[in-house]
């Protein structure tokens, strides 16, 4: 891997999604989680994962996406968001790439629920494009003190 | 240790605590109406940070540990990777409830609910992140000592002549290093030392030349320095083990008298000049005419005839079966001695403690020299190859001059008499098939006398024999030809590499049985000397440039009968690791388990990621599955280029164990070295690191 | 003679436990609680005229920490000067020893240390 370069894990969720590797700790099945009670719907439960209880989310209630039954190919992807560590349930790992930042094109003017910009950039690969999320933009304040008291 | 004060020491601990937990309480509440507040969340990182180092000296780990992770989270706060949020401060409060219940359990109260720390610990290893830390680590003084020979240490303290303003002292570092064994010299120059006029008492002016003779390992002998090297680069510390034999310096041979005394120190160079111009008996002038006392001379003496002695060393004849049972003997003593060593220890009391200790130094002693009688030049073994060269090159017609080298280099008896046959198949190679005739190399730009060399040298405990001739080399082709052509090998010229090809030589069936030769009455093949070499847990290896010459290089392990190991189990059976390949053991939480997604599993150790071989996978069976693996215990091991991580559910001990070879009875398994007899009977399976390295493709 | 060894930490734990083992061993343990309180020690035995054979001191304390400690002790005009002065760190700090021993340190000790090294480290210096 070059300079100037970052590598990315991609997912699909309707779109393609894609998030820097650094920001992941790990990428693993779907699995039973402890159901916490009051929460909002966006939030399935939490992970056990080897002594680190994890905040698991689902990515398609919380982008507000059409439900979908999870299959087999399912996974939660364990990521790092404003310093502590979330789950993120989405469809499906599709590919793991090397983006270099000049081809990373401005995201088009559309802001999701809350109107907070999550999306840093696009990247177009095979006529497809992906759109590269801040992790750190996908939770407003509020969220993130919810998802601490998980 | 008395117990009066025990309590003293944890009731000043407990008032420090309840101090500080009752500081950040205060500063919590603020924090709770003031979440962005750096300077609060600083103070709470220091009360934890002050809480983690108090309760790590009284060796209170598990409280020590906890704080640890408290800390580190708060850093993170601080450094700005971690937004703080309430809900965060209230898991930071529940934390301190921890604490105090930690304190009330050291005070006699009930013991912390674990669920309650996991659950809490839990929680909090979320706010950890992607990187981890360094986890909490006390540093404590190398335990591990490896069985060493006695070595001598040539030490130059050459120090900066203000060293006294840092408070350091020579006469503290050589307290210290004949604390650890006996100075075979020492002598202390005075060059740098003013007259007296200009003498200033805080300026340390003397350098110190002394010979150390020890047991204690190299890296030992350099702790004693640890803290002035830096600043004093003219230290120097060189292991001239090699010119010791039985004791004496053997360079000492050569030298004068007078020589020997002023190297000592005790007698002046001026002096001897003076001294060298009488006809008297030299050591007869130095006692009347100089300040040297007679002990000093008559020693000096006695260390100059002992080394004349040993380099023309008088020998008797043993049996070599003899020696055999003695080696047997000695092994299966020096494990009873081990065990008899650590159950001592258990017992605790002093005075056994001791005698036993003195009797595993004697042991390891006999041992040490009971090897060495078995050590053997290979001078004789050598010599013996240049009327096989000159009568061979004889009969050949050919023009060849054998050169040896390093043929004092030692070899344990019984292992030459089984590698002679084996070198004289190869230097006859060389002579017959290597070396061409006077008109082929006149022809082929070489000068007509031909070369076959003769090496041998010692490189990381194995012994390196060389067998190496400038003659026509070996061609590939004809060597993948033969092969293909005797079925040994499928056609497929483009896969193989040349080196590939050489060790097609080793193949068995290889080479023609059709001669008689005087040796066996058969051919020996290359692979019988392959077989030979291997069954010495030697290895062999070919290389040749065609045209140019061919060389062959046998390696034999210096050592193979005894090795220290550090024993463990796995599931239900007991492994070995040679103490050698053992770097450092871990006890790993599950939170430095990291594993990729359809690849290696891997383990975090104080920021470094090793890959982590679970044996069961290696060795297959049942019966080494492991328990919980978020329990155990991690050793670190390095093998010839790697560093990997072994899993393991408990360390026995470490030892000495004797090999038993494998080979006898089953055909060499990967991974294992063979087997070693424990004191109660069982068998423990001594592991082969570079062989895991192998099958894991680690 | 007992040897003198003066211990300067804010941490009371720490003085004690260094007093605890060396104390067992011997010595005279004089304990400070910061940088400030360091010097003052040092003042006192000087005045009654008798030594302090050893300094160990932590770097994070308040009022003066062990940087500035150390720097007041070597800069003095007194035989004090001549006196080692360990460091005591943290493993975050590697950093540090390196501005110890710029100032002046003998030595450094890594926090938390066990009786086995205190001693050995104690043995160095002191006679």
């Amino acid at each position: 891997m070059s300079s100037g370069e970052k590598q990315y894990i991609t997912f699909k969720l309707e779109e393609d999604y894609g998030i820097e590797l650094t920001r992941i700790k790990e990428i693993i099945r779907n699995q039973e989680l402890t159901v916490v009670p009051e929460t909002p719907k966006f939030i399935l439960g939490i992970l056990n994962l080897r002594g680190i209880a994890v905040p698991v989310i689902d990515l398609r209630k919380l982008f507000q996406l059409t439900e979908k039954t999870m299959d087999e190919y399912a996974v939660i992807i364990v990521m790092e968001i404003l310093g502590r560590l979330v789950g993120m349930l989405v469809d499906g790992v599709s590919d793991m790439i090397a983006i270099k930042e000049e081809n990373i094109t401005d995201p088009p003017k559309f802001t999701d629920r809350k109107g907070t910009k999550f999306i840093k950039g696009m990247y177009e690969k095979e006529k497809k494009f992906i759109m590269l999320l801040d992790a750190d933009r996908l939770f407003s304040a509020d969220e993130i003190e919810i998802i601490d008291g998980m | 240790m008395n117990g009066n004060n025990v309590d003293k020491l944890k009731e000043i601990f407990k008032s420090e605590v309840d101090e500080l937990i009752e500081d950040s309480e205060e500063v919590l509440a603020t924090l709770e109406t003031d979440v962005g507040n750096v300077e609060l969340i600083n103070e709470i990182s220091r009360m934890f940070h002050s809480i983690k180092g108090s309760a790590g000296v009284i060796g209170f780990n598990d409280m020590a540990h906890f704080s640890h992770g408290v800390e580190n989270i708060l850093d993170r706060v601080r450094q700005g990777e971690l937004r703080i949020s309430k809900n965060l401060i209230s898991l930071i409060l529940e934390s301190i409830d921890i604490l105090k219940n930690f304190i009330d359990y050291y005070f006699g109260g009930p013991p912390v609910d674990k669920k309650k720390i996991e659950k809490i610990e839990a929680s909090l290893n979320r706010f950890k992140g992607v990187v981890e830390t360094p986890d909490f680590h006390i540093e404590e003084k190398r335990e591990v000592k490896k069985v060493k020979k006695t070595k001598y240490f040539g030490i130059h303290i050459e120090m900066g002549e203000d060293i006294f303003l840092r408070g350091q002292d020579p006469m503290l570092l050589l307290r210290e290093l004949s604390d650890m064994g006996t100075f075979d010299s020492i002598r202390a120059d005075v060059g740098r030392v003013p007259d007296l006029e200009e003498l200033q008492p805080h300026r340390s002016y003397l350098i110190y030349d002394l010979v150390l003779k020890t047991r204690n390992s190299f890296e030992e002998v350099k702790d004693v320095f640890i803290f002035v090297i830096d600043d004093n680069p003219k230290i120097t510390i060189t292991d001239i083990s090699s010119r010791f034999v039985e004791g004496v310096d053997i360079e000492l041979a050569d030298k004068r008298l007078g020589e020997i005394l002023v190297d000592e120190g005790v007698l002046a160079e001026e002096d001897v000049e003076k001294i060298a111009a009488s006809h008297k008996r030299i050591g007869e002038e130095i006692i009347e005419k100089t300040s040297v006392d007679e002990e000093h001379v008559k020693r000096a003496l006695w260390k100059k005839q002992k080394s004349q002695e040993v380099q023309n060393a008088s020998t008797i004849r043993v049996k070599i079966d003899k020696l055999d049972k003695l080696i047997n003997l000695v092994g299966e003593m020096v494990i009873a001695v081990s065990r008899i060593t650590m159950i001592a220890r258990d017992t605790g009391l002093k005075e056994i403690i001791n005698s036993s200790d003195e009797l595993n130094r004697i042991s390891r002693d006999l041992q040490e020299q009971i090897m060495n009688v078995r050590m053997v030049p290979l001078e004789s073994t050598f010599k013996r190859f240049y009327r096989v060269v000159r009568d061979l090159s004889n009969s050949q017609r050919k023009n060849i001059e054998l050169h040896i080298s390093g043929e004092d280099t030692e070899l344990d008896k019984a292992i030459i008499e089984q590698i002679a046959d084996p070198l004289k198949h190869m230097v006859r190679n060389s002579v017959e098939h290597g070396v061409e005739n006077a008109s082929d190399r006149k022809k082929a730009g070489k000068p007509e006398k031909g070369n076959v060399w003769l090496k041998a040298y010692q490189e990381e405990g194995n012994v390196v024999i060389e067998v190496e001739d400038d003659g026509k080399g070996i061609d590939p082709g004809k060597i993948y030809r033969k092969a293909v052509s005797k079925g040994l090998v499928k056609k497929n010229r483009d896969r193989f590499t040349d080196d590939e090809i050489f060790s097609f030589l080793f193949l068995p069936g290889f080479s023609t049985a059709a001669q008689v030769t005087e040796m066996s009455g058969r051919g020996v093949g290359m692979d019988v000397v392959k077989r030979n070499i291997e069954s010495l847990k030697g290895k062999i290896e070919v290389k040749s440039i065609p045209g140019k010459g061919s060389k062959f290089k046998i390696k034999i392990p210096l050592s193979i009968a005894i090795i220290d190991g550090m024993r463990l189990r796995i599931g239900l059976r007991t492994y070995i690791i040679p103490l050698d390949a053992v770097v450092e053991s871990f006890q790993v939480s599950s939170l430095d388990l990291k594993s990729v997604k359809g690849a290696k599993d891997l383990v975090n150790l104080r920021g470094e990621v090793f890959p982590l071989v679970k044996l069961h996978t290696v060795f297959g069976g049942e019966e080494l599955k492991q328990e919980d693996f978020d329990k155990g215990i991690v050793v670190l091991v390095e093998s010839t280029f790697k560093k990997f991580c072994i899993y393991v559910d408990e360390i026995l001990g470490i030892s000495q164990a004797v090999i038993k070879d494998l080979q006898t009875n089953y055909r060499s398994v990967p991974g294992i070295i063979g087997a070693s007899l424990n004191g109660d009977g069982s068998i423990s399976l001594i592991m082969d690191i570079p062989g895991i390295e192998k099958l894991m493709e680690v | 003679m007992k040897k003198k060894i003066l211990i300067v930490d804010d941490s009371p734990t720490l003085r004690a436990s260094v007093n605890f083992v060396l104390a067992g061993k011997g010595f005279n343990v004089l304990q400070a609680e910061n940088g400030e309180d360091g010097l003052k020690k040092l003042e006192e035995v000087r005045e009654s005229k008798q030594r302090i054979n050893l300094i160990i001191s932590d770097i994070n304390m308040p009022k003066m920490n062990g940087i500035e400690f150390l720097k007041a002790v070597k800069d003095s005009k007194s035989l004090s000067r001549f006196i080692p002065v360990i460091i005591l760190t943290t493993e975050k700090e590697a950093a540090l020893k390196q501005k110890g021993r710029e100032y002046g340190a003998a030595g450094w000790m890594t926090k938390p240390f066990t009786p086995e090294i205190l001693l050995s480290v104690v043995k160095k210096f002191i006679r």
